[in-house]
């Protein structure tokens, strides 16, 4: 049987993580599924249909994978459940890999498809209410569409889900205690720590600035109005890669690496 | 056969729990790991498992190295921690979720071993008490016939019925194949159950003995006054007089004391090296 | 004066033994509970009860049939009683000398006292 990943024995480990904890498990998807509903539900009315959209998907996608991935490690709080963990015949490979299929993986397809569902559902609802007689019904019916999970939005949502669930399986392996607290103040302090180092980096080589969004842009003023400093294309695609793609997969790396070396 | 060579280990680099230790255990025996509090005998016993990695030094066990976590090891060993833990299933969901990782595993077994430690299927397991949940573990690392076996203070948190078929079921359960290493500072729970004593002491090996070799070596006896201090390792006062614990030159075979013995050899590990050598 | 707290154990379980049989609870010639049996009963480490068996073998007071298990030789008795008498000997007479000793008990009054114990106990 190889000691590095055994396929039966990564389906036993799969099953006993799902199934070891099935109220946390399964109690906690369905919070977020049925919260993320409520949110979707209660937005529309305050901020707008397209608005709420967004809010839902960002707030389901990148919230509630890094909720469950502050989950799928958390056993060491305890000293009992990290020792029989760790010491539970399966390829540190194999637990890596089961913690960050159900975090990135599972509940993300199971998300977007509960997601899909109740946005269809509520557009179908919103285009039967419509008056086909009334004046503004072809505005009104294109104004609300089911949100596209290859648009604009999502795409600039995908690189932070990714980042947000790659740091906190990071950290709740450094961290063994309350590791969703703790991350979520490391990842704003980074925030705003590169943020401030953004701004201070722009200062230097422009002067005044305005504003310096992290790795887009950065606007100074001219004159009275504001002109926007823009990477040249390819480098800003190139950049862009970088951060969404090659940085979080860095940080999957290094809580592999970061899964080996746990001592406890 | 667990082969530790110059382990030096500390959870944090400025203090070492344990400097330059060699020792080596073999199969066929249940081997008692004394140490006071804080001495660091969980911590070696977590090296062994792969749950600590030394800083320095090497463990061998059988041909793995423990940090390595690979598989093929961890399914011939089995640690049960001081404080166990179990999850909210019942009985059978925990056997179907977690036995099928150990191929040694006998169901047949477990269920006599829940039998013996007086274990009944009452619904999830962490409504049990602790005793109760200890026990079950124990019944559950046994059922699983590793090789290798370490237990952490296993008789802490039992009843005194619960202490007896403890007893019974290590004594019924030791083969040549296999190794028992139990760790406590309740020694007279275990008392007959070990034939071969580690004692361990600010970072250091004191002893690796089995008891046919203390017996050799040291005679516990009761006298009315001492004649030769040279002899002697350690005394304590008893209803009959004066325990001694002393050197063996007249070949005598007396019945081990573990505690004296574990009070004689940390309160004077010179004198225990050199009638030791 | 020099007290041994209790002889070794496995010298103990070899007396043990012994005693089952002086007390005719087990037969000459018959098979004994096997070591790990024992071991479990007495909550003792199976090796601590092997080296018992292995000194009641060496004395011949038992004997091994591989495959089936320990039995009482034939002839067991005398030897039994060789050795109960020099444990006896050994650890139980020198305690009960010297407290007849300090005692100031009358030595003869003990032959007394023993044929007393003897009827009263063994001869029915």
């Amino acid at each position: 049987m190889n000691n590095t990943f055994n396929l039966r024995r990564f389906g036993l480990l799969f099953k006993k993580t799902l199934l070891e904890r099935p109220v946390q498990m399964f109690g906690f998807t369905a919070l977020i599924l049925a919260f993320i509903f409520i949110v979707y539900a209660l937005a529309k009315t305050l901020i707008g249909f397209n608005a709420s959209q967004n809010l839902a998907f960002i707030w389901g996608l990148i919230g509630g994978s890094f909720f469950l991935a502050s989950f799928v490690f958390n056993y060491f709080a305890s000293n009992a459940i990290g020792s029989s963990y760790l010491t539970l015949p399966a390829s540190q490979l194999e637990k890596w890999l089961c913690g960050v299929l159900i975090a990135a993986v599972l509940y993300p397809i199971i998300f977007m498809t509960f997601y899909r569902l109740m946005d269809a559902s509520f557009v179908y609802l919103f285009h039967k209410s419509l008056d086909p007689a009334g004046p503004f019904y072809k505005q009104q019916y294109q104004s609300v569409n089911i949100f596209s999970f290859n648009g604009i939005i999502a795409w600039k949502v995908y690189p932070m889900y990714l980042f947000a669930v790659a740091a906190m399986l990071v950290g709740s392996l450094y961290f063994n205690k309350v590791a969703l607290i703790k991350v979520s103040l490391a990842i704003c302090c980074l925030i705003i720590g590169s943020y401030l180092l953004n701004w201070g980096f722009a200062k230097m080589f422009f002067g005044p600035v305005n504003d310096a969004t992290i790795f887009y842009n950065v606007t100074i003023p001219v004159g009275k109005e504001e002109g926007s400093i823009m990477l040249p294309e390819k480098i800003s695609g190139f950049a862009f890669n970088i951060v969404s793609y090659v940085f979080p997969a860095i940080l999957f790396v290094t809580s592999l690496i970061r899964f080996r070396e746990k001592e406890f | 056969m667990i082969q530790i060579e110059n382990l030096s280990f500390g959870y944090s680099r400025k203090k070492l729990l344990y400097k330059n230790l060699s020792l080596t255990l073999g199969e066929g025996s249940i081997y008692g790991l004394l140490g006071k509090n804080g001495a660091g005998k969980s911590t070696l016993l977590k090296n062994v498992v792969g749950l600590l990695f030394p800083t320095e030094g090497t463990i061998t066990i059988n041909g793995y190295s423990p940090k390595k976590r690979l598989p093929s090891f961890l399914q011939t060993i089995y640690f049960i921690p001081e404080e166990v833990n179990v999850p909210g299933l019942t009985i059978h969901k925990y056997m179907n979720l977690f036995s099928p990782f150990y191929p040694g595993f006998n169901k047949e077994q477990f269920f006599n071993y829940l039998d013996q430690l007086d274990i009944k299927d009452q619904g999830k397991l962490n409504t049990l008490s602790f005793g109760q949940q200890k026990k079950f573990i124990i019944a559950f690392a046994l059922a699983c016939n590793t090789k290798i076996l370490l237990l952490d203070e296993p008789t802490n948190g039992l009843d005194i019925p619960s202490k007896i078929r403890f007893r019974k079921l290590i004594s019924s359960v030791l083969d040549k194949e296999r190794m028992i290493i139990i760790s406590t500072h309740q020694i007279r729970d275990l008392d007959n159950l070990i034939d071969r004593v580690v004692i361990v002491d600010k970072g250091e090996l004191l002893l690796n003995a089995s008891i046919t070799e203390i017996a050799q070596k040291l005679c516990f006896k009761t006298v009315s006054s001492i004649t030769d201090k040279t002899k002697i390792l350690y005394t304590e006062e008893s209803l009959k007089g004066l325990s001694v614990v002393m050197e063996n030159t007249e070949d005598e075979d007396s019945k081990i004391d573990l505690e004296q013995l574990f009070n004689g050899i940390t309160e004077n590990p010179e004198k225990a090296k050199a009638i030791f050598q | 004066m020099d007290f041994k707290e209790n002889p070794a154990i496995y010298i103990q379980i070899a007396e043990y033994v012994c005693e089952q049989i002086l007390l005719k609870k087990w037969n000459l010639g018959e098979k004994i509970i096997s070591i790990r049996d024992l071991a479990i009963s007495m909550e003792v480490n199976p090796n601590t009860v092997q080296r018992a068996y292995d000194f009641l073998q060496q004395r011949e007071i038992i004997t091994n049939k591989r495959g089936v298990g320990y039995f009482t030789e034939e002839d067991a008795m005398e030897r039994i009683l060789s050795f109960r008498r020099e444990q006896f000997m050994e650890n139980e007479l020198p305690v009960f000398m010297r407290n007849i000793y300090l005692l100031k008990i009358d030595f003869n009054k003990i032959k007394a006292l023993f044929d007393q114990f003897v009827k009263d106990n063994f001869k029915n």
